[in-house]
């Protein structure tokens, strides 16, 4: 057994002045840490492809625990989509806190990852560092058992991976769910989804996905496509939002758009913009899914005047 | 206080206090000294079911313009963007029902208002006026939600 785990910080995005200061205290509080090899990185999901963040992250073969502004399934696929792969572990079972979450029925589509542990622990779950390293410090002992840790030795000094990175915007597909049905490759106007060489659904070409487009996630019959940084928990990756697919969306009789015309909407403003943007001349026209029903519907509701 | 309206949405009441105006987008509103105070009306909350989330995206000091998207709500039943009811802007957000979003279940037309906004009375409606407008909104709002929840989204 290992004396020591790697710790993978993902730092908040620099927008986020209140979460640097708890990534500093966590650093701080995890440097020299027995049985702690630190290394901090940029935030996962903004880095790139073929980066030196994920150069790194890609030969560690062991376990390893990543603290991430992010939910830990949402780390976990992103890490995957990254081809960083293993098992989903989470700190809340070691504390007792929770029951263990029964096995996930597998789909056909879930790749079969190495024999190893990946840790994601969820660091926006608390808002003082102490509880977030007294959470990592029960995953180092479980996951450095039965080493005791005193008779670790000390913890080196932390590892700062540098890359300079900008905020992305992509889906991040859970495996565990993807039914691999292609709705999503049929629904995307925008090219980001392919088949791999064994005909699975990925995200081939993440960054031609329009920023702040979620549509393809609300449209998965799996509820199996992530926006990390989306507002809402069903589409951030909350596990527990979306375990039953997502909620009625509410926003069209709130003043927005039902989920399916929401979803419609949100690609077509992104396509719009993108045009806007690009000046293109419009090129081939996008129609899309008949709704004739729907459509009556969304119109009689304008006519209401919501 | 004088005796609320009451809207069936089906058997169940919604309760509409008359010592206020609402907006069309289901909020209601209330004139304080420094603006609107505004809030779900009891129609949405029940709409939304037992609420577990509520997010800003906007700050004290944001103009807003009417029907801008400036928050988010989670509840147990449905989820829903939040829209500015007024144009103006936001002059006060109440951290209570941010950090308990089930002041909107328990004490929705009181400690749990949302946010106050500047604004002048633009196109706000009288509880009578809310209620023809629940009433026109209800049959489309119940097709709408029941062909969401069948999942086939009308295709």
């Amino acid at each position: 057994m290992a004396d020591s785990i790697p710790v993978i910080l993902s730092k908040a995005r620099p927008d986020r002045p209140d979460r640097a200061r708890m990534d500093a205290q966590l650093v701080e509080g995890l440097s020299g840490r027995p049985g702690v090899e630190l290394h901090v990185l940029p935030h996962v999901y903004d880095l790139a492809p073929d980066g030196p963040g994920v150069e790194f992250l890609r030969p560690i073969s062991g376990p390893m625990i990543v603290l991430a502004w992010l939910y830990p399934r949402s780390t976990f696929w992103v890490l995957d989509a990254h081809g960083v792969r293993g098992r989903l572990g989470q700190a809340a079972s070691l504390a007792g806190d929770e029951p263990e979450p029964p096995p996930q029925a597998k789909a056909p589509n879930a790749p079969d990852g190495p024999d190893r542990t990946i840790w994601c622990v969820d660091l926006r779950a608390h808002d003082r560092a102490e509880p977030c390293l007294d959470e990592i410090g029960r995953i180092v002992d479980a996951a450095l058992e039965p080493a005791a840790p005193e008779g670790l030795p000390a913890g080196a000094l932390p590892d700062l991976i540098d890359e300079a990175t900008r905020p992305r915007w992509y889906p991040v597909v859970d495996y565990g769910r993807c039914t691999n049905c292609l709705e999503c490759l049929n629904f995307c106007i925008f090219g980001v989804y392919g088949l791999d060489a064994s005909e699975r659904i990925v995200a081939e070409e993440p960054d031609a996905c329009r920023p702040g487009c979620p549509a393809c996630a609300r449209i998965c019959p799996a509820g199996a496509i992530m926006f990390p940084e989306h507002a809402d928990p069903a589409i951030a990756g909350d596990p527990a939002a979306s375990a039953d697919g997502l909620k009625l969306d509410l926003s069209q009789l709130f003043g927005g758009a039902d989920p399916a015309h929401l979803a419609a909407g949100e690609r077509d403003r992104a396509l719009s913009e993108k045009q806007r943007r690009e000046e293109e001349p419009p090129g081939e026209k996008v129609t899309p899914p008949a709704q004739d029903d729907l459509d009556r519907l969304v119109d009689e509701l304008d006519d209401l005047d919501l | 206080m004088a005796k609320p309206l009451i809207f069936m949405m089906g058997r169940s009441p919604a309760f509409l206090p008359t010592d206020r105006r609402y907006a069309r987008n289901h909020m209601w509103a209330e004139a304080v000294e420094d603006g609107w105070r505004v809030g779900l009306s009891a129609y949405a909350v029940k709409l939304l079911g037992d609420l577990s989330h509520l997010e800003w995206s906007v700050e004290v000091g944001a103009p807003v313009e009417a029907r801008q998207q400036i928050g988010f709500v989670e509840g147990s039943k449905a989820t829903s963007e939040l829209f500015a009811p007024l144009a103006g802007e936001v002059r006060r957000i109440n951290p209570a029902v941010v950090a308990d979003p089930t002041l909107l279940n328990s004490n929705l037309y009181d400690t749990g208002w949302l946010l106050v906004l500047s604004a002048a009375d633009a196109g706000l409606l009288s509880p009578d006026e809310y209620l023809a407008h629940l009433a026109a909104c209800w049959p489309v709002a119940q097709r709408i939600l029941k062909g969401q929840a069948g999942g086939d989204h009308g295709r």
